[in-house]
């Protein structure tokens, strides 16, 4: 019940509505379709890896030329940061809490270190086996992105890290 | 988007109809958008499935996997030495299912009119289909081998009963003994796998069986990460000595092999008759058979747009993992992960109206020359702009260096165990 956007019209749907629903349901539909996409913006460079919701009551503006009305879907916790910190999760463990002391969790921890220690990595100013390597695929921007992402994450992790 | 069934349109509004009332517009959207079909629950398909739930929990996910239990080829080469069990290699689906993943154990079968059939004859619409078979055997491209004859000389290259078969065979090898292996031209399953099961082999041999040898009869000249193995073999094995633990007989030198006797316990190869005590085939290999019945991958393997890993033959349905051609990616099960979640963020992207999102992918692939000697390589890649290929980020990835100390070798080992369970948490969703 957050944000809304609007979402492709598909055959089937029109034919759930066709069917007939109850008024509420179409009511919300409608109301739906009247919330412009969230577009670009909630699918930026952003923390804290969810996208920015739009208020369906924040909007008081004529509705945009008769998008068809279809129900949407909410906005989904998918950022440009949690795309690029998704394949780190294979060493570094789910939301970066490790599940296994040598490779270290990555949640919680300050985005200044872990800023440092991946541009120490990647200029070879810190010795690594292989974190240099990846770290080599990653500009700046980049870098401060993931360290603001995982700096951002609860420390204990989701699935609770270090058990062992 | 692929078109919504008439049929479960109208189902998905009938059951909106005895919902109950208070919960009103949401309900719409879990029934009646985003439904997506996973087809094969390895790394690649458990990726993508998890991947969608975390980022859009609202989106309907349905996994469908033969299997209850899938047993991960990764890591199975420790299996074969008694080092670890079979049993520790599988993993459930348990952890996708508390993601929110409804996770369906039936064979797929075919593809009919915007639906994921199965043998059951079950039926599952879907807006977005992510297909990720893996692998089948080639077995009639080497003469004389069979799903039979992979009885007396396993393939053991997908994990399970296979692993379990050739760890017994090798147990059960005198002292003296030789271990032939063959090894396919590429591109196959894991490049590295068949030269790190060598190595095992052969410090499994030197432990216990210190006359026995381990002979690799190759299809190719070279193969991946060669200098950091025969580096390793050398200073493990006597690698290149008389009396070495491991030979490897290139292509050129008559190792590509032309026949299988099964039977006679032999293998033919350019450079004549081979007999073993234990024989391993690793046989030439194409796209799991659901992306070939399907339509999916008309060359043997299923091409796509390297943005979004959608099918460049069948729209709305994406596939990921070995099946693919994923130009230099190679065939690892971490790069079917990165695959697997790249193609949720893609769907997402399409299924929200969103403009599409792309990141870099990582393969990291490490490999075992003794238990505790591990190397590996790594990649940074990310697709052209048109979707044509993957590319290497330039001065990224690599190998690992030569001429470490054991020191730096066991810190690859320690990495490459603590991958394992880490990978594990994050594709499937295991608890630690």
């Amino acid at each position: 019940m957050t944000g809304k956007t609007t979402s492709t019209p598909t055959a089937g749907l029109k034919t759930v509505l066709a069917a007939g629903l109850a008024a509420a349901v179409l009511a919300a539909a409608v109301l739906a379709a009247a919330v412009p996409a969230a577009g670009p913006a909630a699918a930026g460079t952003s923390a804290s890896g969810a996208g920015r919701p739009v208020v369906a009551g924040d909007e008081t503006a004529a509705p945009p030329p008769a998008p068809p009305p279809i129900p949407a879907l909410s906005v989904p916790a998918l950022s440009a940061s949690s795309l690029l910190a998704a394949p780190c999760a294979g060493c570094h463990g789910p939301a970066g809490a490790s599940v296994d002391p040598a490779t270290p969790a990555l949640a919680g921890r300050s985005a200044a270190t872990l800023a440092e220690r991946l541009t120490a990595f990647r200029d070879d100013a810190a010795p690594s086996t292989v974190m240099g390597r990846i770290a080599r695929g990653y500009d700046d921007r980049q870098i401060a992105a993931l360290a603001a992402y995982f700096a951002a994450l609860p420390a204990d992790g989701a699935n609770g890290s270090e058990r062992r | 988007m692929t078109a919504f069934s008439r049929r479960a349109a109208l189902r998905a509004a009938a059951a909106l109809l005895s919902a109950p009332p208070v919960s009103g517009a949401p309900f719409v959207a879990r029934a009646a958008a985003g439904r997506i079909v996973v087809v094969g629950g390895g790394p690649g398909g458990a990726a993508a499935a998890g991947a969608l739930k975390r980022w859009a929990p609202e989106l309907s996910v349905t996994l469908i996997e033969a299997s209850p239990r899938f047993f991960t080829c990764f890591m199975s080469n420790e299996a074969l030495t008694g080092a670890r069990s079979v049993d520790s290699l599988a993993v459930g689906m348990d952890g996708l299912r508390a993601l929110g993943v409804d996770v369906v154990f039936d064979a797929a079968a075919g593809i009919d009119a915007g639906q994921v059939v199965c043998r059951s004859g079950a039926r599952f619409p879907y807006d977005r289909c992510v297909v990720a078979p893996g692998v089948d055997f080639l077995f009639d491209a080497l003469p004389g081998y069979s799903e039979a004859a992979a009885e007396i000389m396993p393939h053991a290259y997908k994990a399970g009963p296979q692993t379990a078969l050739l760890a017994r065979k090798l147990a059960a090898a005198p002292d003296g003994a030789t271990f032939v292996m063959t090894v396919p031209a590429n591109p196959y399953r894991c490049p590295p796998g068949p030269y790190e099961r060598a190595g095992l082999v052969a410090d499994y041999f030197r432990r216990n069986k210190p006359r026995s040898k381990v002979l690799i009869l190759d299809a190719k000249n070279s193969f991946s990460k060669q200098r950091l193995f025969e580096e390793g073999w050398r200073r493990r094995y006597g690698y290149g000595a008389p009396g070495a633990l491991i030979e490897w007989v290139s292509a050129d030198r008559g190792g590509a092999v032309v026949e299988i006797d099964a039977a006679g316990g032999a293998v033919v190869a350019g450079g004549g008759r081979f007999k073993g005590d234990v024989v391993n085939v690793v046989p030439p290999q194409t796209a799991g058979r659901f992306a070939r019945d399907v339509g999916l991958a008309p060359g043997g393997w299923a091409a796509v747009d390297t943005r979004s890993f959608e099918s460049k033959i069948l729209p709305g349905v994406h596939v990921v993992g070995d099946a693919g051609v994923m130009a230099s990616m190679p065939k690892s099960a971490f790069s079917a992960a990165s695959q697997g979640k790249a193609a949720a963020a893609a769907i997402i992207a399409a299924l929200y109206d969103r403009p599409p999102a792309t990141a870099p992918l990582i393969n990291t692939c490490y490999s075992f020359i003794a238990p505790d000697y591990c190397v590996s390589i790594v990649g940074v890649y990310r697709s052209d702009a048109d979707g044509t290929t993957l590319r290497e980020l330039p001065d990224s990835g690599g190998l690992s260096p030569l001429g470490q100390n054991d020191d730096f070798r066991a810190r690859e080992a320690r990495f490459a165990r603590a991958w394992y369970a880490n990978f594990r948490a994050d594709v499937w969703g295991e608890a630690g």
